[in-house]
This record gives structure tokens, sequence and C-alpha cells, in this order.
């Protein structure tokens, strides 16, 4: 059973949030990955990260060899945050295309940071492209915001 | 596999770091971490305040990664890490508590979240990690752009200490420290004042932003607020002085006032900006002995508040204005009376065009700020869904007027610091809704404001 993603939470998604992989390899060693860039897929369903090529290796390797992953979400301003959960549906090298939305996410996201001090140069030198689309289908969604809640299951929006 | 030891600025908690741990069960979770600490070449820290699923799953499968970012340039540091202990006493366990309770207190959650653990980690490898960024002509510790927010104080720190640290000379040292303050906080109006002892004066040795006319100026401590800081040996920043929002004149005239009305001077040769909208001043502290005070002042509305942190409710307010942390602040009326009554706060005016019942010798804003037609005021109506049927919103009308006229009703009203009032017509109480939504939703645009609390 996939998780729908609210309308609300398919813009949060797609805000320029801070992202997050973690992936784990047959023996479980768990490997953690920024993702630079996400979007929604048609069904609300599945989503689309985009890892930096140049550092993707072991995450690649790990999604090849399982396909577990979790993908969090975080604003960097309020430290709202989700963690969705799933099973990769595929992986291939990111369009160009796919390059311009990665593009409004990072200005998106270097806003996010500017207002913490960060001047938007050094955001702006982020490895963004080329990357490898990452799509997972949601199976879980968990709440994920610093405080007793974090770790709690994300109800709402709860598809068939 | 090369070990990489990270800066220490990496430690700091300026980004977050990130970690990845995994369940028995395999499936892997990321997060975010609010500070690692470092504890040796081979060991780190993390701190464990809820016990949430990092945890659960480490202590099932010791394995984490994390990733740490070095707040300056933004280069990233990967680091395999095995779960080692938890400790729940001792020297490193009070340290990180503390560290956390300090945060804690501040954001008013003392006891909401505290150290349950510090978690010991092995480091099995670090690395920096490579093609993170893609290289840019970009000098380091260069002030390109303004800095805002919590974040840039630290970088902003950093630049300062590090211009600092080379300076071999006192007029150097305080020409670069004010002029580094410019580029890194964006403060062009600012001086260094220092302490004679003997006549209990200040006396300024440097000044940017006033001309020639700022050095040689002096201020007796104890008059004025940077005689004030002097004596009190605490920060005083007042801002907020928007001449749109029209708070500003009134605060500084009657701030300055409050400070110590009977010495004031009708003149103090301070090299002050006739217009200023922001001041702040800081002690020089050495030990006990104070040296003398760095000023600052601003043309800007909160031109030292680039980080509004509005607080959570008046009791905090209360608390942080009595302890000398802020200079003034906008109370609730109800909970500060008691206090003004007892004498530890000093009520300079209220912010209703009429005066409180209780506070009958405090004047509003309005008469004493020159802006006649202030008025910042909370209400309170009585509101039913647009639906309902006509003759029942008649009706409550009527009953809530006859109530609001009974003496009772009044006394009661105005003990909690209110001010009672005849209803009004429910097309006067539309109109004043709507010019309250046009007043305040103009100004929430004007300062971009949007969206925040």
């Amino acid at each position: 059973m996939a998780v729908r993603l609210s309308e609300e939470l398919v813009e949060f998604i797609e805000s320029g949030v801070s992202m997050l992989v973690g992936t784990r390899d047959a023996a479980l060693r768990p490997q953690i990955q920024r993702a630079v860039g996400a979007i929604v897929g048609a069904d609300r369903e599945s989503v689309t990260a985009y890892l930096a090529k140049a550092i993707a290796g072991k995450s690649v390797a790990n999604l090849e060899d399982n396909g577990c992953i979790a993908l969090t979400l975080s604003r960097p301003y309020d430290h709202r945050s989700l963690q969705l959960k799933g099973k990769l549906l595929g992986m291939r090298d990111a369009t160009e295309i796919e390059r311009v939305s990665q593009e409004r996410w990072h200005a998106g996201f270097a806003e996010h940071l500017y207002i913490f001090g960060m001047p938007r140069s050094v955001i702006r030198q982020l490895a963004v492209f080329p990357s490898i689309a990452v799509t997972l289908r949601i199976d879980d969604m968990f709440v994920q915001t610093p405080g007793p809640g974090a770790g709690r299951r994300f109800e709402a929006g709860r598809g068939s | 596999m090369m070990r990489v030891k990270p800066p220490a600025r990496c430690y700091q908690g300026v980004i977050p770091a990130v970690i990845a741990t995994c369940a028995a069960d395999g499936t892997p979770n990321a997060t975010y971490l609010s500070h690692v600490f470092a504890l040796d070449d081979n060991h780190v820290a993390l701190s464990c305040q809820f016990f949430n699923k990092t945890k659960q799953n480490v202590l099932e499968n010791p394995y984490a990664s994390l990733e740490m970012y070095d707040p300056v340039t933004f280069e990233a540091y990967h680091m395999e890490l095995r779960y080692v202990r938890a400790e729940t006493s001792g020297p490193l366990f009070d340290s990180m508590a503390l560290r956390i309770e300090a945060i804690a207190s501040h954001t008013g959650m003392s006891g909401v979240f505290k150290l349950l653990s510090s978690d010991i980690y092995e480091v099995l490898s670090a690395v920096k990690l490579d093609g993170f960024l893609v290289p840019a002509s970009i000098e380091i510790g260069s002030v390109a752009e303004p800095l805002v927010g919590p974040r840039s104080e630290l970088r902003g720190l950093q630049i300062v200490s590090q211009r600092l640290c080379r300076i071999g000379r006192l007029d150097e040292l305080l020409s670069t420290l004010l002029q580094t303050l410019e580029e890194a906080f964006g403060f062009e109006h600012s001086m260094v004042l220092l302490t004679d002892e003997r006549d209990q004066r200040l006396y300024t040795v440097a000044s940017r932003g006033y001309g020639e006319q700022g050095i040689g100026s002096e201020v007796k401590i104890g008059e004025g607020l940077i005689g004030i800081v002097a004596a009190q040996r605490k920060l005083i920043r007042v801002s907020g002085m928007e001449e749109e929002l029209r708070y500003g004149r009134a605060i500084r005239a009657t701030v300055n006032q409050s400070a110590s009305r009977r010495e004031l001077r009708p003149e103090i040769a301070l090299p002050g900006l006739p217009d200023a909208q922001s001041h702040m001043a800081l002690p020089l502290v050495s030990g006990v002995r104070l040296l003398g005070v760095l000023a600052v002042e601003s043309k800007k509305r909160l031109g030292f508040d680039a980080t509004h942190v509005p607080y959570r409710s008046t009791p905090q307010s209360v608390t942080d204005l009595m302890g000398g942390h802020i200079a003034a602040s906008f109370l609730e009326a109800g909970l500060s009376i008691p206090l003004i009554k007892e004498g530890k706060l000093r009520a300079l005016a209220v912010s209703s065009a009429q005066r409180l019942p209780l506070l009958p010798d405090v004047p509003p804003f309005a008469e004493v700020s020159g802006a006649s037609d202030y008025e910042g005021v909370s209400w309170h109506m009585l509101l039913v869904p647009s639906k309902t049927p006509q003759p029942i919103i008649d009706r409550l009308h009527a009953e809530m007027k006859h109530i609001m006229q009974d003496p009772a009703m009044r006394e009661q009203i105005a003990a909690l610091g209110l001010i009672p009032y005849d209803s009004p017509s429910i097309e006067d109480m539309r109109s004043y809704i709507q010019s309250e939504r046009l007043k305040w939703g103009g100004m929430v645009k004007q300062l971009g404001l949007e969206g925040s609390q």
C-alpha cells in the first residue's frame, strides 16, 4: 500500500527544502547523502530525488543492491521535517529538462540558507548536475520535526 | 582510507550535521543532528535528547554514516561510525547537558527537552567529500554579501577575530574592529569609548561613520544610554524605531528619560546620529573591571535586530526585562500592572489611545510621542459564523451591549488590565475590523513580515 502525498506536502517537498537520502548495503551499513532537488510524481505516491553524480557512487550501489531508501526533507527556518521511506522504482541519469527543476530547487535552497547567513555564492557552489534521478515509491511517512513527536507516523493523507 | 580531520568549526552546529542509520530489518533512516562533539581523533559524541529512530537503530545495528559541513566554505566531511556506548553521567555528559539546557531554556523549553545520554561513536573512517562542491572563485573569509540572521553572527564573529588577532597596535586594533564590524555586521556608525576611572567618564577613542566629530567626545558614567551601559555593565539594545510605526522616537525619548531622568542634562556631548532608529551599546569588561563601551547606531529600523526573536509569552519577556536582558518591552497590561505597582517595572506609556483605568498616571503613546494617531491594541469581540440568522445576531448584540454596561462586568474587565468598552453597533465593529486589517496588514507587508509569527 503506497502513501499518497497531500497537495500541501507536494508543495513542501518542492519548495527548495534541505534533503537527505539514506540507503544501506547488503551488510546493513548505512550511507547518508544529500539530495539536490526532488519532484513528486503525478500520482503523488512516488518522488524522484536527484543525487549529484560525482558523490553518488555508494548510494547508487546500495540502491542497486536492495532498493531500500529513506528521503528526509527539512525546511531550515522552522525545522519542519518529514521522512519518506520506500523502495526504489527506478534510477537513471537526470535529463536536461530535470536540470531546470533542480536549478529551481537550488535557488530556493540558497534562499532558505541565506536567511541564516550562508552567502548565496557559497550555496551556489553545491554540485547539482549531472545527477542521478532516483524514483522511490512512498511506503511510509514519518514526522521528523525535532521534538518528542519526531519519528511519529504521518497519518494524514494516507491513500489507498 | 586516509583519515581526515574536519576543521573544528564543523562541530559548532552552525550547519546541522546529518546521519543515516539502518534498522535490523534493513530500513534506512536519515536525519539531522543538532550537535556533534569531537572527543578525540577516533571518537565523536552525539546528543540523545529523545529516544528516536537513530538511537533505536544503533542499538540494533551499530553502524552510522555521518556527514558534517564547514559553516564557512560548506565543504562536506563524511564519516563512518560505530556506536560504542551511552554515557549518562560524567564530565562529557555534564558539558553536553549544560549546552542543551542553555538552548532549551533560551527557547522557553526547559524540561521539554534535555539530554538523555551522550552517545559515543568510534570513527571508522573520515574523508573530505570531493565533488560535493563545484569549485568557484570565492575568497574564503571575504564578506562579499551582506550577512543576515543568527548564523551570520558566528561567521561575522569569526571574521572579526581573524582580523583582530593579527594586530599589534591599539589604534589599528580599534579602527580595524570598527571597520570589520561594518563589513561583517553592517554597523555603519560605531564608536569605542574607554573609561577614565578617576573622573568617572568615558572618552571616545575611535569612531566610524560620524566624520571627525566623533573623536574626543565624552560621556559621564551613568548618564545617557552609553553611560548607563557603563554603569550597569549590561548590554542595551533599543531598536524597532521604525518611523512609520511611530514607536521609535517615543521609545528612544522615554528610555533616555527612564535611564536617569534627574541627572540627564539637556545636552550630552554625544556624537549620536540625529536620526538614529536603533541603538546598541555593550560594556567592554575584563574580569570585574570596566574598560569601556562599544556603541553602535543605525538609521535603519531594526538596525540591530535582523534576527527577529519574538517572545512566546508575556511572562518570559517580563523575566528578561526584570533581569536586565532587554531594555524595554511592550507587555500585556494585566500581567505587568502588579509589577509596576510593586516598582519592579516602570511603565513609560500605554499603547492604547486612552489611559488604562488601573494606570491613570501612565500616558498614552499618542500623547507623549507626538504621533497623535498612534494606537496599538488588542481587542475582544464576540463573533459568530457568517451564516447565523440576523435575529440571533441582533439578540446576541443586544445582550452583550447590556452585559457590557453592567458595572460589575466593567470592573472585572478593568481588573484584567483591559479597557471596558460600550459595544458599538455591528456596522461600526465591522468597519473597525476592516480598518485594523488595513493598518496592520499593510504594516506586515511593508516590513516583509508575512509568514512570520
